[in-house]
């Protein structure tokens, strides 16, 4: 038996909510709240999970995914040819400094001005050193040496470089914002001054006094960061990058992994955080359900004759059913992205202030749009419009042909009164 | 032909010394093209007897045979689209959806089956009950023969086995009554219908071809 129904039914839902302004007023701010609710708490989520992934990447000192530690030129040039690697770049470790004490401050060599972002460095004045006497500095170097921060300043360094001492004085090219979460401070000298100290030292060289002397770690060698194309399996792919080179992970090529993108991951998440999230989304999902199904059953049982004499009509349970779930639905449809705007305005609001609760302050959390926040939201909210007005649907589709039936005879109200008018007059 | 059977029926309400018979073995044949009027005062059974026949309500045991299907022996669903197909009902307070156009009233039937609307049909019945310059306007326009006449309308549409019609000039004034009482009669004659119709008016039943009279649910007399 064919029940093919569209029309009807979808003239019969437009009608019903044309008919019931305030209740479908109602309704639509009860599916604004929940999409509110369930958009803010995903986009605090989202937030934090993003600043503490940024935080994490800025102890780390990059975004990149991984890297190599210390390479030869040959090395990094067979490297980067595999396809699996989408980005790279490298700086060159010349050595630590030894009068800049109160933070670690390694001197690097950068080639490319543009790998500083992906660094975290973003340069306040100035450029990456070019002449021989050029360096780069962040702000914490200037102030132990107690020096403002502007260009041309003078700046002492000494250090060893393989075995040998140095002492040099050079000047300001370029400083940043020193980052007082990572590590190290990052300061680099030009290419011609690299060359200069080299002189006529090779990869091999370097290579062996790695060998004898583990502790100066790489120095001389390229630092070499990757950037995949996705962020799973990190170490896996590092690892094979390396194998396809014909190279031995580790005890060849040392490689290492950047934490931040590990840390972050679902299955190392501490379980409270998650059992707490939980927590809060059914505390959503529960307080949207009993709102807007009491609306509906409300509004059910005051139709109920309605629903009655669909039924005598010929209505089978099924159509009265799809014809609430139907205007559920374009109710739902008008609510939900409202309330998907507003709980990211929300989220965008409140991330800032809750990140100091955290204790990672003065770390400027912005919110990052992201569409799963918009789509998770939307089908929690659905997800709730649809269970909330089931048993209201089961309540009208159910509903006896009689009690339609049942009021007639007796007449009611004004339409009684103004029959029985007409009744009399016509008598006479 | 035998458009419908009643085999046995009764509706018993409640149980013990509280029971309620409303129907107490109730046996009944209609003959395609008849029009029928059920006869009985307030409480005799009569409108819980056409509900029965319609498949608005179930009995407590007896069965129904409309135009050779027992109503009973379907599902809810079934039995709700064999309703809207085969039997047209009418009611004392017309039952019209408020929010639909007198149009849309009319064809609901046919538009809740999906099928494709005879428009010619539709036509000559809108015309024949006076209806075709209302079709814009909303039940809540019309005076109680007018809706009336909707209802009687929304029968015919969709050319159901039989019609039933509970005191369907229960809520008319004497003059409208006549008037609608002859519709009936005429569109029932003019589309070949069946027609079985409740009222506790006597007066009224001399329209029809066959008068059965009913009495503390069970029938006592049936005359041509």
């Amino acid at each position: 038996m064919k029940n093919n129904n569209g029309a009807a039914v979808r003239r019969l839902s437009a009608r019903s909510l044309k008919n019931n302004r305030m209740r479908n007023l109602f309704m639509i701010m009860a599916v604004v709240l929940t999409g509110m609710l369930f958009t803010a708490v995903f986009s605090l989520m989202s937030g934090i999970i993003q600043v503490t992934q940024e935080s994490a990447m800025r102890e780390v000192g990059g975004r990149f995914h991984a890297g190599l530690k210390a390479a030869t030129k040959e090395q990094y040039e067979k490297i980067i040819q595999d396809p699996l690697i989408k980005e790279s770049g490298y700086t060159i470790l010349i050595g630590i400094a030894d009068n800049i004490i109160k933070r670690p401050t390694e001197l690097r060599c950068l080639p490319e001005e543009s790998w500083l972002k992906d660094l975290f460095i973003t340069l306040e004045e100035g450029h990456l050193p070019v002449e021989r006497n050029e360096i780069l500095v962040d702000t914490f170097v200037l102030d132990e040496l107690g020096l403002p921060h502007a260009l041309g300043e003078k700046i002492p360094v000494s250090f060893s470089f393989l075995g040998k001492e140095v002492k040099e004085e050079f000047v300001v090219s370029g400083y940043y914002q020193g980052d007082y979460v990572a590590h190290a401070s990052e300061v680099f000298l030009s290419e011609k001054y690299w060359e200069e100290l080299k002189g006529s030292l090779t990869d091999e060289d370097f290579l062996k006094w790695k060998e004898l002397h583990p502790e100066d770690a790489g120095a001389g060698l390229m630092a070499v960061n990757f950037f995949f194309y996705d962020e799973s399996e990190l170490e896996e792919k590092i690892r094979t990058v390396i194998r396809n080179a014909g190279y031995e992970p580790e005890t060849e090529l040392d490689y290492g992994v950047n934490w931040a993108y590990m840390s972050s991951r679902m299955e190392s998440a501490d379980p409270f955080a998650v059992i707490l999230l939980m927590s809060v989304i059914v505390i959503i999902l529960v307080t949207g359900y009993l709102i807007i199904y009491n609306i509906f059953q409300i509004s059910v049982i005051s139709d109920i004759r309605f629903y009655g004499l669909l039924k005598t009509i010929g209505t089978t349970k099924q159509q009265i059913r799809r014809l609430i779930r139907r205007q559920a639905a374009i109710l739902s449809a008008v609510g939900i992205p409202i309330g998907l705007i507003i709980g990211y305005g929300i989220g965008k609001l409140i991330l800032p202030f809750s990140m100091e609760y955290t204790g990672y302050e003065g770390i400027d959390a912005e919110l990052k749009l992201n569409p799963h926040i918009f789509v998770f939201s939307a089908l929690f909210s659905a997800f709730t419009v649809f269970i909330s007005c089931r048993k209201p649907g089961k309540i009208a589709g159910n509903v006896s042909p009689i009690e339609a039936v049942k009021y007639t005879g007796m007449g009611e109200g004004k339409k009684a009164g103004r029959r029985e008018r007409q009744t009399a007059k016509n008598i006479r | 032909m035998k458009i419908l059977e009643a085999q046995n029926l009764k509706k018993y309400y409640g149980g013990g010394d509280v029971q309620v018979k409303a129907l107490d073995g109730v046996d009944l044949s209609i003959e395609e093209g008849e029009f029928t009027a059920i006869v009985g005062t307030s409480g005799s059974g009569k409108s819980t007897l056409l509900h029965i026949l319609g498949g608005l309500d179930y009995a407590t045991s007896g069965s129904v045979t409309v135009a050779g299907r027992k109503i009973f022996e379907l599902n809810e669903k079934e039995l709700t689209i064999f309703r809207r197909r085969k039997i047209g009902f009418i009611f004392q307070s017309y039952n019209l959806v408020p929010i639909l156009s007198i149009y849309e009233n009319i064809v609901l039937p046919l538009e809740l089956d999906g099928r494709p609307t005879d428009q010619r049909f539709v036509e000559d019945i809108v015309r024949m009950l006076g209806l075709h310059n209302k079709l814009n306007n909303f039940p809540g326009q019309l005076s109680g023969g007018q809706q009336q006449r909707v209802a009687i309308a929304r029968a015919l549409v969709t050319k159901p086995a039989i019609i039933l019609a509970d005191e369907p000039t229960g809520n008319l004034d004497s003059k409208t009554t006549q008037e609608v009482l002859g519709l009936l009669k005429l569109t029932g004659e003019q589309f070949h219908q069946t027609i079985v119709m409740i009222t506790h008016n006597e007066a009224l039943s001399q329209l029809c071809d066959r008068v059965i009279h009913i009495e503390d649910g069970r029938i006592c007399s049936d005359e041509k």
